[in-house]
């Protein structure tokens, strides 16, 4: 089978904060790619195996956070996004 | 308008295969996304009658258009649809009021009459003051909301739009997409939309149906295709982000636990995967 996320399923979690969500999943990662999208970060981060994760971000909070390639940034993948499936290949 | 919408349903194998169901209420906009040759485009041609598939039925409020069991196949001429064409289709020698026109004559009005509802569906896609110019005097926009003004002119039960922003450059084809989108509040009938801009579909359509191969693989509101996609190949032709290979590993306390190379992930429960 095979899990999929939506990039909205996918948080940018500020260090130190509790997960409070019943399905939260705080990971850590490094961010493999960084692409500006207008007022929009698209970021790639490596967390498990060889595919990274994707999130999307508003600009202003990829500058608060100082995203850049390399940065370790802690994730929160929240798990009432994860949809399961047959993988059919 | 009947309140029953669109109900088709086409099977075949050759020339091209289809395996299709769509259903599209009336004031809905179904959007037929996939990849070239998927056969989008003839599903569109099956309900207009320009093709007749080896079998299946197309049903629209509470008359049958297509029916091989009941020996049913309306000619084009007597299937009331509107039938958006990706180059337009406009005669580049009538004016933009002209044009319309044509698509009025079908319901036979008197000239005066013709003429009024040709200007009022111009007003109605703002080319009021324009209805004097040919094609050739307007712009791919101006072009594009004439032949959609000639589209509704016949008073369709169903109108068909096949990539109607495939031809103009992309800040055009934005503010058309902005066009259609508010049109669309006008409209009774079901429209099916064929694109295989994912952006288009989602800004205008209330459901998506993914076909590939004359195949429908999924039909649902945007956001659910997206977030819940049914199938690999549905994966693979929305070009969708974060797919991973896991494991159910446990259930616990009303939630699946899942392996994902070695990373437990807590997740909602799955119909699919139940307890034990």
């Amino acid at each position: 089978m095979r899990w999929v996320i939506p990039v909205h399923g996918i948080l940018l979690r500020p260090l130190g904060e509790p997960s409070s969500r019943r399905w939260d999943n705080p990971l850590n990662g490094t961010i493999e790619t960084l692409v500006v999208l207008g007022d929009r970060v698209r970021v790639g981060v490596h967390v498990e195996g060889p595919t990274p994760v994707i999130l999307t971000s508003a600009r202003h909070i990829a500058e608060r956070y100082g995203l850049r390639v390399g940065k370790t940034v802690p994730l929160r993948l929240r798990g009432e996004h994860v949809h399961l499936m047959a993988w059919d290949e | 308008m009947p309140e029953s919408g669109l109900d088709l349903t086409v099977h075949q194998q050759a020339p091209i295969p289809l395996v299709a169901r769509c259903l599209c209420a009336p004031g809905e906009v179904l959007a037929l996304v996939g990849p070239s040759g998927s056969g989008k485009s003839t599903l569109l041609r099956c309900i207009a009658g320009l093709v007749s598939p080896r079998a299946g039925r197309i049903v629209v409020g509470r008359e049958t258009w297509f029916d091989t069991d009941a020996h049913v196949n309306l000619a084009p001429r007597h299937r009331r649809v509107g039938f958006l064409f990706q180059n337009y289709g406009l005669f580049p020698n009538l004016s933009a009021l002209d044009n319309v026109r044509e698509g009025v004559s079908r319901l036979r009005l008197p000239v005066a009459e013709q003429k009024k509802r040709a200007r009022a569906l111009l007003a109605l896609v703002h080319l009021t003051g324009l209805e004097d110019r040919h094609p050739r005097e307007l712009s791919g926009g101006q072009q594009q909301r004439v032949a959609v003004a000639r589209a509704l002119a016949g008073e369709p039960d169903v109108l068909l739009l096949d990539e109607p922003s495939s031809a103009v450059d992309r800040v055009t084809r934005e503010k058309l997409q902005n066009e259609l989108s508010d049109l669309r509040r006008h409209l009774a009938m079901p429209v099916i939309l064929v694109t295989h801009d994912l952006e288009e579909a989602m800004l205008l359509a209330d459901r998506l149906c993914v076909l590939s191969r004359g195949r429908t693989l999924q039909t649902g509101a945007p956001l659910e295709v997206l977030e819940r996609p049914a199938t690999a190949e549905v994966v693979r032709l929305l070009g969708l982000h974060n797919v991973f290979p896991g494991r159910v590993m446990a259930h616990r306390q009303g939630a699946l636990v899942l392996d994902w190379n070695g990373q437990p992930l807590t997740v909602a429960p799955h119909p699919q995967y139940p307890p034990g």
